[in-house]
């Protein structure tokens, strides 16, 4: 892999990561999860 | 599910730590090159933004966060990125095998809260049952 392909996918998986913990959080409150 | 969501962003970390350690043993998939990756990023970071500016309402943010992971990171992700590290491949396996409770659940949950509040949600819950 490219060393740019590399930067790019790292930076995705970055951001993929706070749109996890966005979710979580977003569940709690939104859905109030069982 | 929000612990889970929680567990996927460790696992994500895990992946980029594998990724990151051996990156000559992946490579991206042929649909994902990099002005691709760089367009979901921006598009992610500008749903962030309008959230944190108010722009969009919290529950707006949760299905474009969910539309968001179920097309990147557990539908389409194993395009993204390809490699035959065991570790990596048990951590795709475990997102995937989350993802079909995850949606049932989140199908209910929605039906419920549709209940409360009819147009908004309604929206996207015909958007979630495409």
């Amino acid at each position: 892999m490219m060393q740019q392909e590399l930067t790019a996918l790292l930076g995705l998986l970055d951001v993929m990561a706070e749109v996890e913990l966005k979710m979580g959080s977003s569940t709690k409150r939104v859905l109030k999860p069982g | 599910m929000e612990r889970a969501e929680t567990k996927h962003a460790g696992i994500v970390n895990r992946i980029k730590k594998i990724i990151s350690e051996k990156p000559d043993k992946f490579v991206l998939g042929r649909l994902f090159k990099v002005p691709a990756i760089q367009t979901m990023i921006s598009g992610i970071q500008w749903n962030i933004q309008r959230l944190r500016k108010r722009e969009i309402t919290e529950q707006n943010m949760l299905f474009i966060a969910r539309d968001l992971e179920r097309s990147i990171l557990e539908n389409n992700y194993a395009q993204i990125i390809k490699g035959d590290d065991s570790g990596f491949q048990a951590l795709m396996n475990e997102i995937v095998s989350d993802t079909v409770d995850h949606h049932e659940y989140l199908i209910q949950k929605i039906s419920e809260v549709s209940s409360a509040s009819p147009p908004k949600v309604d929206y996207h819950f015909k958007r979630l049952r495409r």
